[in-house]
């Protein structure tokens, strides 16, 4: 999830009137926003991926401001166009076909621009799913000369690009600089690249890359070009909205820029709200409270959407900067937030029906209530497992890709290889030890079907100085007894963790269920115990 | 009590001789008793009256700091005789004073004790004063006792004669040379008829084990068996018993079943399709990639492509479908559906379970684990249990979301129970409660809650709403035992299972 850190002072600067650091902090969390840390002039709070225009404070004291001090709902914008016009290069269609952009004035400040940077960042991890979805530009508009030119360039093409001061080329900038090694994959072609430039030829940016150098923006910047390119436009326009929204939260001036395609052209930004309908019967519904019309025009203020009554529904505007509205319960929930989520009172739940445990559950306990009368102690191992430890007892091995916790690399097939594991990192404790693990492992259906069966094994182990098999055997017995098992019998049998001769197959009905014996002293060695272990895997299912 | 003496009391009367008393430790020394034995041996004896216990205190003497010092520099008023000797005999006063490197206080109490025990004299010369060695060549008297202190390490006063025990009271009086140390022993005599009882132990024969033979044979009536130290210590033993995390999850699980939930279980391995896709969560979603999702290797799930489900799920994801949303906006992969991944959470198991039963009303659950790419650490496992609850039904709605998990809080022991908005992506209204925990002085996330937003459930054919919560079980359970570090909770170390309570009252 998305933090920001802000001072209390800098929030109340964009507030309608000032607010005290008690009131901010009882505020925040109705908006749905977290706080993850308060200092005594400074809060970091934790926001929703789904609201990238809370990424900056100007973002949240505006929501505040519709909220909190009712200011007027302001969804829609007139924009002055500005003298800028960008041409795409036909070439330019295969490889990164979408620009979109705007012009600004707006006096700049350190912090505004560490705070326009850090948005910038959000949108770009966020919507932009790390730049896949699009790449923003912000460019002093002041050393662009007009117009601009969206075009390709080959490998061997030089520039200076951002906090450099020599000319790279394009193959250096992308095997070279950390966001070249970064984000290099993401473009779709080794030839050409695209390119930015103004009429003097100057590089405002290599997209997704690297913004050029010469039009890097400083606190004492006062006008600013956005450039924003894509493969698909919709989250593009969704992240230039968004910016948009916020440079006039910060009191800038923004302007339309002209983006003139082969064969058409776009006037951007383009900030026409969006119309749904919402019914106060799915209002009741979903929520819970009844409300009027007017009510429920006065919730949709406080969130900075207009709503008004058209026939039986009420049709809502919605700022475009609000990319998460999808369907008619996003904007239950935005009713909710006006209404006051603190405010809705809980209800008792009148749906009576009886409780129903899973049958499974029963036999599992049964199982688990005698292997503890018979003196074990439950032990919980985990599911996955090291491919080396299971390897010598599992056939086709069901492997996860890139575990972060490598040896933890596939799905167990047995569990008393982890069991044996558990005995290791309990020699000092007293002995005779006996544990128990009822639990799932995971096979093949079959050796050419991709499907996976999981199933539930109950394993237990002794070990002691006079660890037996007739002491195991004499368990397994007394489990199976007490479950009230009929038809179950022991043949010798072989196993790698059974002593050659010490080994039996637990069989039902002619199926071999499980395996019991004392286990081999090769692992024993090799988890350093002293004891002799015996032990036994029955498959559950196959038992009843 | 019975005339009839215990092995322990045994022991001890043959260590003790007729005359003397004598210490408890020296009675240790001469039998394989503890300490511990002996003292209740000894108690024992004395209540039947056959022993005297003497209880005496023995003061000893050792050197303290400046006791020390003086052994190894010499004392003050040595140091000044000392100093002036090898000035020529006399200085000035406070040069003296300066040179050895002594405080005021110090150096006027050592002239004072050089004067008195005849070492210097202090004379007034030309308006100065000045001190004056005297010739003086044996020991002082006060050195002799410290260093005789020091060579024994420790004296019993009773063994000073009563010359030296003057001379230590002038010691004393010097803060910091002299440690007095109290000392209680305990001596014990026996009397004549510990003696007498210990010849009839020995004539008694006493036997060990009742036997069968003797039982049956009625010859019990004529043999004695040996009394036990029914205090002593005896072998540990272990019960049998049930993991914690177990007992944990049987209590959830019992809170659920007592409301009247359905319980449920599913597959750990799904496709994507269903642990993601069918829930609305976009393929270029950040919780999908390898850094958080576990995936297996080299496998797809075949069923997938042959799921007539799959054309709704796209047209959903791409536009909305007939479900009345804008959708995600986005090219679907069926690629992409058809991995196969180790569950995120248990929530596609409910869903599932709603699609093959379309219930019109229903109150399921389950806990069961699931799965995050995760290192691990004190705080993160990859593999972990969840609790999930739905209810769905008419007139069933957010509010009663919140009254029945204040309810489910409640019985599991929180009181301070709040609900905050936020944000996911299969649920519209979504919230979260907070509670607050006396134990840790703060609030605690315990779970994510929320409606099921239409995307996911109108596939389905869910017409009512569906409310859903659900949460991580460790972290409560983390709580509920005091355990800082969560791998602690599956090392399964037997030291700790075997020992620990259960936790009955929580938080």
């Amino acid at each position: 999830m998305p933090v920001l850190s802000f001072r209390f002072e800098r929030l109340n600067s964009f507030l309608k009137r000032r607010l005290s650091k008690e009131k901010i902090l009882e505020i925040l969390p109705l908006l749905g926003l977290n706080i993850e840390d308060v200092s005594d002039d400074e809060i970091k709070v934790e926001y929703s991926p789904n609201r990238p225009d809370y990424g900056s404070p100007a973002g949240i004291a505006k929501a505040i401001n519709y909220f909190y001090f009712n200011e007027a709902p302001r969804i829609e914008f007139q924009l002055e166009r500005s003298d800028y016009k960008v041409y795409v290069d036909k070439n330019v269609k295969e490889i990164r076909p979408y620009i979109i952009g705007m012009y600004a004035k707006l006096k700049f400040s350190e912090e505004t621009l560490r705070e326009l940077i850090s948005l910038q960042e959000d949108l770009h991890e966020g919507i932009g799913r790390r730049r896949r979805k699009f790449a923003i530009g912000l460019h002093d508009a002041s050393k662009i000369k007009p117009p601009i030119y969206y075009t390709v360039e080959a490998a061997e093409f030089k520039f200076i690009p951002l906090y450099n001061d020599k000319p790279m080329s394009i193959q250096e900038i992308l095997s070279q600089t950390e966001q070249g090694k970064l984000y290099a994959h993401l473009l779709t072609r080794r030839d050409l690249f695209p390119i930015l430039k103004d009429s003097l030829g100057q590089v405002l940016s290599f997209p997704p890359i690297i913004n050029g150098n010469v039009t890097m923006l400083t606190e004492r910047t006062q006008e600013i070009f956005v450039d924003i390119t894509a493969n698909e436009l919709e989250q593009a326009e969704d992240a230039l909205s968004i910016l948009a929204t916020t440079l006039m939260d910060y009191g800038a001036k923004v302007y339309t820029v002209e983006i003139n395609f082969d064969s058409t052209k776009m006037e951007t930004p383009n900030l026409t709200p969006r119309k749904m309908y919402l019914n106060s019967y799915n209002i009741k519904k979903i929520l819970g409270i009844s409300l009027k019309s007017d009510e429920v025009i006065e919730a949709l203020k406080k969130v900075n959407m207009i709503g008004k009554t058209k026939d039986k529904q009420i049709e809502v505007l919605i700022p475009r900067y609000r990319t998460d509205i999808l369907h008619e319960v996003d904007l239950i929930e935005e009713v909710g937030y006006g209404f006051g989520y603190n405010r809705l009172k809980p209800l008792p739940l009148k749906l009576h029906q009886n409780g129903r445990p899973l049958k499974i559950k029963r036999i599992v306990r049964d199982i688990r209530e005698c292997l503890i009368g018979l003196g074990f102690i439950e032990v919980m191992t985990f599911y996955l497992a090291n491919k080396d430890d299971q390897k010598p007892f599992t056939d086709n091995l069901i492997e996860v890709a890139e575990p972060k916790a490598k040896e933890y690399n596939v799905l167990r097939g047995t569990i008393v290889p982890q069991l044996l594991k558990v005995l290791a990192s309990n020699i000092h404790e007293p002995y005779p030890q006996k544990i128990f693990e009822i639990g799932r492992t995971f096979k093949l259906r079959d050796e050419n079907n991709d499907s996976i069966k999981e199933e539930i094994k109950i394993a237990a182990l002794i070990t002691h100085s006079d660890a037996s098999f007739t002491e195991i055997k004499s368990v397994a017995i007394a489990l199976m007894n007490y479950l009230g098992i009929k038809n179950y019998s022991f043949k010798a049998s072989m196993h790698p963790y059974f002593i050659e001769g010490r080994c039996a197959a637990v069989i039902k009905n002619n199926k071999k269920i499980g395996v019991l014996g004392e286990i081999s002293p090769f692992y024993l060695q090799k988890e350093g115990l002293r004891n002799p272990a015996s032990g036994f895997e029955i498959d559950l299912e196959n038992m009843i | 009590m019975s005339a009839v003496l215990h092995p322990i009391e045994v022991e001890i009367i043959k260590v003790l001789r007729g005359e003397d008393y004598i210490a408890l430790n020296e009675i240790a020394k001469q039998t394989k008793l503890s300490l511990d034995q002996i003292r209740r041996g000894v108690e024992w004896l004395k209540e039947k009256n056959l022993v005297e216990v003497k209880e005496e205190t023995s003061s000893f003497i050792e050197l303290d700091t400046l006791g020390e010092k003086s052994v190894a520099e010499g004392l003050p008023e040595r140091r000044i005789h000392n100093f002036l000797n090898k000035r020529g005999g006399r200085e000035e006063i406070e040069i003296v004073r300066k040179e050895i490197g002594m405080d005021e206080k110090e150096f006027s109490a050592a002239v004072g004790f050089a004067i008195k025990n005849g070492l210097v004299k202090v004379i007034k010369e030309n308006g100065k004063i000045l001190v004056e060695a005297l010739p003086y060549s044996k020991s002082l008297d006060t050195e002799v006792l410290l260093n005789k202190i020091f060579s024994l390490k420790q004296i019993e006063i009773n063994q000073l004669s009563s010359y030296e025990r003057k001379i230590l009271n002038e010691l004393v009086k010097r803060p910091n040379y002299i440690k007095i140390k109290e000392v209680k022993q305990i001596t014990v005599k026996a009397k004549n008829d510990a003696f007498k009882l210990l010849e009839e132990y020995y004539k008694a024969n006493y036997v060990e084990k009742l036997t069968p033979e003797l039982i049956v044979s009625g010859m019990w009536r004529n043999v004695k068996l040996r009394p036990y130290d029914i205090e002593g210590t005896v072998p540990v033993i272990y019960p049998g018993r049930k993991h914690p995390v177990q007992d944990f999850i049987d209590q959830v699980r019992e809170i659920f079943l007592n409301f009247g939930f359905e319980e449920i279980e599913g597959q750990i391995v799904l496709s994507s399709f269903w642990n993601f896709d069918a829930l609305f969560i976009p393929q270029d979603h950040p919780a999908r990639e390898m850094q958080d999702t576990f995936y297996l290797k080299d496998m797809v799930d075949k069923s997938v492509r042959k799921n007539p489900l799959v054309e709704t799920i796209r047209n959903i994801h791409e536009n909305g479908g007939n479900t009345g949303s804008r959708g995600w906006n986005y090219k679907w992969s069926i690629a992409e559906a058809e991995k196969m991944v180790l569950r995120t959470h248990t929530t596609p198991i409910t869903l599932q379970y709603l699609y093959k039963n379309r219930p019109l009303s229903a109150k399921v659950f389950s806990i069961d684990k699931v799965f995050r790419n995760e290192n691990l650490d004190s705080r993160h496992l990859f593999e972990f249990h969840q609790y999930e609850g739905i209810v769905t039904g008419k007139n069933v709605t957010l509010r009663h979301l919140i009254g029945i998990l204040s309810s489910f809080y409640k019985e599991l022991g929180f009181k301070k129970v709040k609900f905050w908005p936020t944000y996911f992506p299969y649920t519209e209204p979504s919230m979260e409660a907070v509670a607050y925990v006396d134990k840790i002085g703060r609030w605690l996330e315990l779970c994510g809650m929320g409606v099921f937003r239409p995307e996911v459930v109108e596939p389905a054919g869910i017409k009512n709403p569906v409310l859903a919560w659900g949460g991580g079980l460790e972290r409560l359970i983390l709580l509920a035992y005091d355990v800082d570090d969560i791998r602690f909770l599956y090392e399964n170390s037997l030291g700790w299972l075997r020992s620990v309570n259960y936790a009955r009252t929580k938080f």
